[in-house]
């Protein structure tokens, strides 16, 4: 008996490749606005996206001895470093430096873009390779983030609700 | 001083972070496909193998992967047998293909052996019993006339196929003649 078989999957290194690709995009932006953030930051990210690379290096060689959970594991935590700084950097603009319409622009053109980009990956991932984590926690992710797009989208094209929204406010307070 | 301020300026930096970027982002896909090009083999258990049929002669060996089956063939009576051995698929979500596909027939040319034979006819019976496909073996004499591949035939989920196996003899063939046949069954998975 002769067996045939085609396949591919997802590894869980494409997390760690992923966060990596992040931080890279992360340093960039903070270099094109460094006018508003601490000038070391682009080097950071930079460092942190070295060690990305490092950590995939390690990852190869250490394949068999880690097994596919703990790997998994790992390189997501990466990842969610990476998704945490990206979010920071959104608080950053909007809380410390008070640049609204800014943490605005990084919120829909950064921030849920990729959250979005992620989970869909961790959720693929974990839908093929059957693995034991929170799915249901991923699978509100895309959606919390497709709403919160939605309504960003809604208000960017009808600036007046927003507005409206602000009168409201204030004759509460 | 101008030096200096074109050395630390926003384009030079931007460059210089750009070219890191790159450097790192390169090395770091190719090491990522450096581990999906890393072939791993796993040994798991056979989705689809071989099991005894109800009419599988006494004496064969039926395992997982390969079986020998010890058939008889009368002078001038056709002999059936209705589930030589079957064929499972154990996988119990997805349909895999099959096909019999010629290996061998021994000996061959000789005319004491084949003049012996006439034909040996197997039959692939899906698991309601109806035909799929046959995979026939005749003798002119002299020389046997292998059958070519039969094609891939799906077997859903959870299914046992059957081999269905017919021997003929000539009239005046000699007792004892035996004939050894090879047939891979190609299995996609």
């Amino acid at each position: 008996m002769r067996a045939e078989e085609v396949s591919s999957e997802l590894l869980p290194e494409f997390f760690a490749l992923l966060a990596t690709n992040l931080f890279l995009m992360l340093s960039l932006l903070t270099c094109l606005l460094d006018d508003r953030l601490p000038k070391a930051i682009p080097y950071m990210y930079q460092i942190a996206a070295l060690m990305g690379y490092a950590h995939l290096l390690i990852s190869r060689e250490f394949t068999l001895a880690f097994g596919e959970y703990m790997r998994f594991w790992y390189c997501f935590i990466y990842l969610l470093v990476a998704l945490a700084n990206i979010v920071a950097v959104n608080i950053y603009f909007a809380v410390v430096k008070k640049q609204w319409d800014l943490a605005k622009v990084w919120s829909g053109t950064v921030t849920f873009p990729t959250i979005m980009v992620s989970m869909f990956f961790v959720s693929n991932y974990g839908y093929t390779s059957g693995a034991a984590f929170p799915l249901l926690f991923l699978q509100i992710g895309p959606v919390v983030s497709a709403i919160v797009m939605g309504i960003s989208i809604w208000i960017f094209l009808s600036p007046d609700i927003l507005r409206n929204f602000r009168k409201e406010v204030r004759r509460w307070n | 001083m101008e030096l200096r301020k074109i050395a630390f300026g926003r384009p030079v930096k931007l460059l210089t972070l750009l070219l890191s970027s790159m450097i790192i982002g390169t090395a770091s896909a190719a090491v990522y496909y450096t581990l999906v090009m890393e072939p791993r083999v796993t040994v798991t258990a056979l989705t689809v193998k071989f099991v005894n049929g109800g009419d599988t002669p006494a004496g064969s060996t039926v395992n997982d992967a390969w079986c020998r089956l010890l058939l008889k063939s009368y002078p001038n009576a056709t002999l059936t047998y209705d589930q030589a051995v079957n064929i499972s698929n154990t996988d119990a979500s997805n349909a895999h293909s099959i096909q019999l596909r010629h290996v061998s027939i021994t000996p061959d040319g000789t005319a004491y052996v084949g003049g012996n034979f006439t034909s040996i006819k197997f039959y692939l019976l899906d698991h309601t019993g109806t035909q799929q496909t046959t995979f026939i073996y005749t003798n002119n004499g002299t020389h046997w006339s292998p059958p070519s591949d039969t094609g891939y035939y799906s077997i859903p989920a959870n299914k046992e196929w059957i081999i269905k196996v017919e021997t003929l003899s000539s009239p005046g063939a000699t007792v004892n003649t035996v004939c050894d046949i090879e047939i891979a069954v190609d299995v996609q998975e």
